[in-house]
């Protein structure tokens, strides 16, 4: 058991230590999130009506602030980017590696992954912490610490999620050779869905309900609404049951894409 | 002086071509690459979608003028991610694997060879022609001729506006010669360019200011649409044709500065 | 008047320390260390017209840093160079036109393309006329047979093959210069040899001069009447092959792998014996008496393997240090 703790341990560490070499480069990645905010609460300081107390899409103005903010930290948050070394191992033959070793590479990737954020998610936490703050004071939208805990709650299942999604994108990689666009590609639209550019609402009534019952909200839209307070109490349960559906049927995906992938590497190779 | 020039495009006519062809090599990639730019394309609607849906003014214009708008930022993007922008990032690549040094010997500008060496025809076809689709429709629900000294005028600005966003991401990138590793500062330079997804007007008076004049974003596409909905005030239009060689000159300092440092330190 | 002057250049490269681990990752955060290295320490030698110059010596030895700095690639920390009267870190345009470089394992043909678009891309940058560019290929293309390379896509062609193109395209000006780094590193035997044959060919036909560095000895003694031995940023020979051949070539490391073990009392009574370890021993052998020796240990001892190999060029060095130098 200790053993499996130290390899596990190990990812960890590489993923760790790898982000900290790299000190100059994460910092302008966390500042590069900040442009869009800029642009979007430009666009929407010029769209609303000052004073008015309108809504639109829903939102009032310092929610639709709050949400823009929040929204781009937690996208920031939760992005992935191992597709892409998972495709290099797939290409490369890397995964032959894994195979043999037994700690299994679901795993490794996971600790990987898990490992980096720490760093990343150590700076954006505080500067989700800033932020609540200015969501108490500058636009009058508290943060109880419920909401807080909620909020923790469901970034661990966003995590989850993300991972196991672009998991499952990177699986076409055993399929398709060409394969770098395409992550990116996808990585939009799924941003787009998951609420990180505009909330789901801009989409109109009949879109949104359609949206609200993919997994991609869980990823960005829900825990940001969740700390901004816009989830009905009585909601909030069925929405973490539904994000946990998800967790199991996108498991269930990953697991058979990569069998599927792995049995089809075996016979032909990268 | 102009055989030069003559020179310098005709290499880059066939420059376009050998890129044409490696493309079609690798046809899955090519298409896919298309597929990412209409990706990208979507999510630049997406702010023309909400200025139309929320049914109001931004910053005093009406939905049809933002579409002009965010299609001139489109098309001025078929330049920037089909001509220069991954010349710029993978200047770090180059640098890192040595053939840089190979162009070095080359007798033609260095910088030229360096930055136009790549192009994605696909890119930015689709950049530019949903670009002009965009336009076309917005200032055709707007009313008013479209004629020819005033497409030519757009047509400069749409120019003067790529000749500027060339020289603003080459200055940043020609740090490359001394941090090898500017993937950073690429990804950070690269989210500044959707700061003309809107209107510059809704940046405030001190935004403005500072992206039209110190870091002048803002010409890029905000002055050709600008001019084209005849919504340009003279000073504006005067920086707009003075601004391209003003920063071209800076960059290209920037840049023998680059150099002189490379060759100097080492690597 | 010589082709290439070189006058006590110098080259050296400021860089940070690093060290593995977490603690030194953390620690390199606050504070690095720069450490100085000298690639090249004052070096002179000319090449005249029609030379070709073996640039000879270990990896790190400083020739590539001295071949970038003659081809304009790198400023020196001190000394001065002229390359057909010109100072080549100048880079003027009149003496780009006139050098080519090629280096090994870098491509500068388009992988995805045949060499023969590359090809007509150099033909625009180095402004060739379209006739003499088609008599000089055809010349090219009939000298080193590579006709039925030029339709196909580089990526698909052996390295050999590629590097043979590369050195074509290189030729397609017809430059007065030509640098060759470590051309052929990565290549088969048979590849070696007809990068060499190609480049000897090149010389005899165009005049060129050639300067070409490597840490192969096959490389420069099928090649380059005039070799360079450079080590750790000094020259430390300069004149004709046949001198260095004497000393490093003399020499030869024979390996032997027995299959049951041999005493060492036993091994020490033939000359020349180095070492044993486990089955596997190696003795030094003059080359002229390599036959002799072989036979005599085959009959003599349980031998299952036997290898001839070159003295490593450090050892060579080392002799050369010593005062081993060569006569005439």
């Amino acid at each position: 058991m200790g053993d499996v703790a130290a390899k596990y341990g190990r990812s960890f560490s590489i993923g760790l230590r790898g982000a900290i070499e790299y000190r100059l480069n994460f910092a302008f990645s966390i500042l590069s999130a900040v442009s869009p905010v800029v642009i979007q609460t430009a666009l929407w300081t010029s769209l609303y009506s000052p004073g008015s107390g309108e809504t639109l899409f829903g939102f009032t103005y310092a929610q639709m602030i709050a949400y823009t903010v929040v929204a781009n930290l937690v996208s920031r948050l939760v992005r992935t980017g191992f597709e892409y070394e998972l495709n290099t191992d797939i290409r490369t033959g890397g995964l032959d590696r894994y195979l043999v070793k037994p700690i299994g590479y679901f795993g490794f990737r996971l600790f990987v992954f898990l490992g980096t954020k720490s760093t990343q998610t150590g700076l954006t936490l505080v500067l989700l912490a800033i932020a609540t703050w200015v969501l108490n004071a500058v636009l009058g939208i508290p943060v109880s610490v419920a909401a807080a805990f909620a909020f923790a709650a469901s970034l661990v299942v966003a995590f989850l999620l993300n991972f196991l999604i672009f998991w499952c994108v990177g699986m076409a990689g055993f399929w398709l050779t060409e394969i770098g666009f395409l992550f990116e590609a996808a990585r939009i639209v799924i941003i787009t869905a998951s609420g990180g550019i505009f909330p789901l609402a801009v989409f109109g009534p009949t879109a949104q309900a359609a949206l609200n019952m993919l997994p991609f909200r869980f990823t960005i839209q829900f825990p940001t609404e969740l700390l901004c307070g816009r989830i009905p109490t009585g909601q909030i349960a069925a929405d973490f049951a539904l994000s946990f559906v998800w967790i199991g049927v996108l498991t269930a995906l990953a697991r058979a894409l990569w069998s599927a992938g792995i049995r089809r590497f075996a016979a032909v190779g990268s | 002086m102009i055989r030069e020039i003559i020179k310098h495009l005709r290499i880059y006519a066939m420059l376009v071509r050998m890129n044409v062809m490696s493309q079609m090599e690798y046809r899955a990639n090519f298409v896919t690459g298309m597929l990412m730019e209409l990706g990208y394309l979507v999510v630049k609607i997406l702010y023309v979608l909400v200025a139309f849906r929320a049914g109001r003014r931004i910053a005093g214009f009406s939905p049809d003028e933002v579409l002009v708008f965010v299609g001139t930022f489109v098309l001025v993007t078929g330049f920037y991610a089909g001509v220069f922008m991954m010349n710029l990032f993978q200047l770090s690549t180059l640098v890192r694997d040595g053939s840089f040094d190979a162009l070095m010997t080359k007798p033609i500008s260095l910088q030229f060879l360096a930055t136009f060496r790549r192009s994605d025809i696909g890119i930015f076809l689709i950049d530019s022609v949903a670009g002009i689709v965009m336009v076309a429709i917005g200032l055709a629900r707007i009313g008013g001729s479209l004629d020819v000294p005033r497409t030519m005028g757009y047509a400069v600005f749409v120019a003067s506006g790529a000749a500027v966003g060339y020289a603003l991401y080459l200055i940043p990138q020609s740090l490359v010669f001394r941090i090898v590793n500017t993937s950073s500062i690429a990804e950070l330079t690269d989210s500044f360019w959707d700061f003309n997804n809107v209107p510059m007007i809704v940046y405030g008076k001190v935004g403005r200011a500072i992206g039209v004049f110190v870091i002048p974003m803002f010409v890029i596409t905000s002055f050709p649409a600008l001019f084209v909905l005849g919504r340009m005030t003279v000073p504006y239009m005067i920086w707009g044709l003075a601004a391209p060689f003003l920063f071209l000159g800076i960059a290209r300092l920037c840049w023998r500065s680059g150099i002189r440092h490379y060759t100097s330190a080492g690597g | 008047m010589a082709i290439i002057e070189v006058d006590r250049l110098s080259r050296s490269f400021r860089y940070y320390e690093k060290q593995g681990g977490l603690g030194a990752s953390l620690r390199n955060l606050v504070a690095r260390r720069t450490l100085v290295r000298e690639a090249v320490k004052g070096i002179s030698f000319s090449i005249g017209e029609g030379e070709v110059v073996g640039f000879l010596g270990p990896n790190g030895a400083g020739k590539t840093t001295t071949l970038k700095m003659l081809a304009g690639i790198m400023h020196p920390t001190s000394g001065a160079a002229h390359v057909l009267g010109h100072v080549p870190w100048q880079r003027k345009k009149d003496l780009r036109m006139r050098i080519a470089i090629v280096m090994g394992q870098r491509s500068q043909l388009w992988p995805d393309l045949p060499a023969v678009e590359s090809f007509e891309l150099n033909r625009a940058i180095y402004e060739i006329e379209r006739a003499e560019y088609s008599r000089v290929l055809g010349e090219l293309v009939e000298l080193f047979d590579i006709g039925g390379l030029l339709p196909v896509q580089v990526r698909r062609l052996s390295l050999g093959e590629r590097m043979k193109l590369e050195i074509v395209a290189a030729l397609l000006h017809k430059p007065r210069v030509l640098f060759l780094d470590e051309p052929t590193i990565g290549l088969d035997l048979l590849s070696q040899r007809t990068i060499r044959d190609l480049v000897r060919t090149l010389n005899q036909r165009y005049r060129t001069t050639v300067m070409l560095t490597s840490h192969y000895l096959s490389d420069i003694e099928d090649l380059c009447e005039r070799v360079i031995l450079i080590n750790r940023g000094t020259i430390v020979y300069d004149g004709p092959l046949t001198g260095v051949n004497a000393t490093l070539a003399e020499r030869k490391t024979v390996r032997l792998v027995f299959s049951a073990p041999v005493a060492q009392d036993v091994l020490s009574q033939y000359t020349g014996y180095q070492s044993l370890d486990g089955l596997t021993a190696s003795f030094e052998v003059e080359r002229s008496e390599v036959r002799a020796f072989s036979r005599k240990v085959l009959d003599d001892l349980p031998v299952v393997d036997l290898t001839i190999e070159e003295i490593p060029l450090e050892e060579g060095i080392a002799a050369l240090y010593r005062g081993e130098l060569p006569r005439g």
